[in-house]
């Protein structure tokens, strides 16, 4: 339902943009980063489609995102308990992981409780990140 | 021409932008004095210090007016590159023009970084500069790739404080330039350049009483106060060479 909190056991994935990768391919901190003009950072909650593996909701994922998959774009995957964690201990943030469902992508979710100027909260949901997908199948 | 003219023709010139406007929507407008615009920006190559002003002639022309008399007036205004555009304008055309003038001022900054500037790894960041550039050009074609404002800035900095090794550069959301110096959970400095002239950074910084503790911190200043700012927190221990 729409404004419930995902657990924290859970895990989110983001698409991430070429130019906001490093070098090595890898997020950055503005590859969490909000617009001036969003009011929550969006994800996909990957357990609610519930499939067997990672790779499974990956590629569903891939089906979801209503952009144009760039060649480089990276997926990346968080757990939705480390990224409210490291944030309250190491910021005066309080993060909240909400469920923000839409027609076409009933996984869609947003991280509330940032603002696009707060780099601090960006840089520490950056450290988060378990794994990296390419956003184009291979 | 003294100050009071240049003030009046400038009055004029935004009477007749407001006036062009409205012609648009299908008003009369015989009359209409009309003004030829030239600017003279100054030449990014001429530039030694990024963070002085820079100085814009202006020449309006104000051209047919009633009565027949062409009256030729000289503005010289002062501001910093990362200064909005002096006047805003609506039309697609300019719009535009705008895109072409943002384009051209890009590739005039990161050539300048990769030909002429004292930056010591000034072809490795040339070269990232113009990757971000394109990735940037292809996922949104209307928007503009990279504020030139936030590169000139970033440009500056690094001309500035020659003691940093090579940064991990990325673009925000906004386009603005983001860098970074990191060589552990504990030994991070980011910083962004935004188009003001001001920078928003984050440090993260082993505690000075106890090591296995990490200070962390975040602001806003100025470009030129930043490493002043930065510094007390020893972010130039793993920031420099």
């Amino acid at each position: 339902m729409r404004g419930d909190r995902l657990p924290d056991q859970d895990h989110i994935s983001r698409y991430c943009r070429p130019k906001t990768l490093q070098e090595d391919g890898q997020p950055s901190r503005a590859s969490f980063m909000l617009r001036p003009n969003e009011e929550f950072f969006s994800v996909n909650w990957l357990e609610y489609l519930d499939l067997p593996d990672r790779q499974a909701q990956i590629t569903q994922v891939r089906q979801v995102i209503r952009l144009t998959l760039q060649a480089t774009a990276k997926i990346a995957v968080l757990n939705v308990g480390g990224i409210l964690d490291r944030v309250h201990r190491n910021s005066d943030r309080v993060l909240a992981v909400l469920h923000e469902p839409e027609q076409d992508d009933p996984t869609h979710s947003g991280i509330h409780g940032y603002r696009h100027e707060d780099d601090l909260v960006a840089d520490l949901i950056a450290e988060e990140v378990r794994e990296t997908y390419p956003a184009k199948q291979t | 021409m003294s100050l009071e003219e240049q003030v009046e023709v400038l009055e004029q010139y935004e009477k007749y932008l407001a006036g062009k406007a409205i012609c648009a929507t299908g008003a009369t407008c015989q009359g209409l004095a009309k003004f030829e615009v030239t600017e003279e920006e100054p030449s990014v190559e001429d530039a030694k210090d990024w963070t002085n002003k820079k100085i814009w002639r202006v020449r309006l022309r104000r051209i047919g007016a009633s009565p027949e008399s062409d009256v030729d007036s000289h503005l010289t205004l002062e501001y910093h590159l990362a200064d909005p555009p002096f006047y805003a304008s609506e039309s697609p055309f300019d719009v535009l023009d705008g895109k072409l003038a943002d384009e051209k001022k890009i590739r005039k900054l990161i050539n300048y970084v990769r030909d002429e500037s004292k930056i010591q790894f000034a072809e490795e960041l040339a070269a990232r500069l113009n990757f971000l550039h394109e990735v940037a050009k292809e996922e949104d074609p209307d928007e503009v790739p990279i504020s030139p404002e936030s590169l000139s800035n970033f440009i500056g900095f690094l001309q500035n404080t020659p003691n940093l090794r090579y940064p991990s550069v990325v673009l925000t959301p906004s386009n603005e330039i983001s860098a970074q110096w990191r060589t552990a959970p504990n030994r991070h400095f980011a910083v962004v350049f935004l188009p003001t002239g001001e920078t928003r950074f984050v440090i993260f910084t082993p505690n000075p009483g106890d090591p296995d503790k990490t200070d962390r911190l975040s602001g806003i200043t100025s470009v030129d106060s930043l490493m002043e700012t930065a510094q007390p927190h020893r972010v130039l221990e793993w920031a420099s060479p």
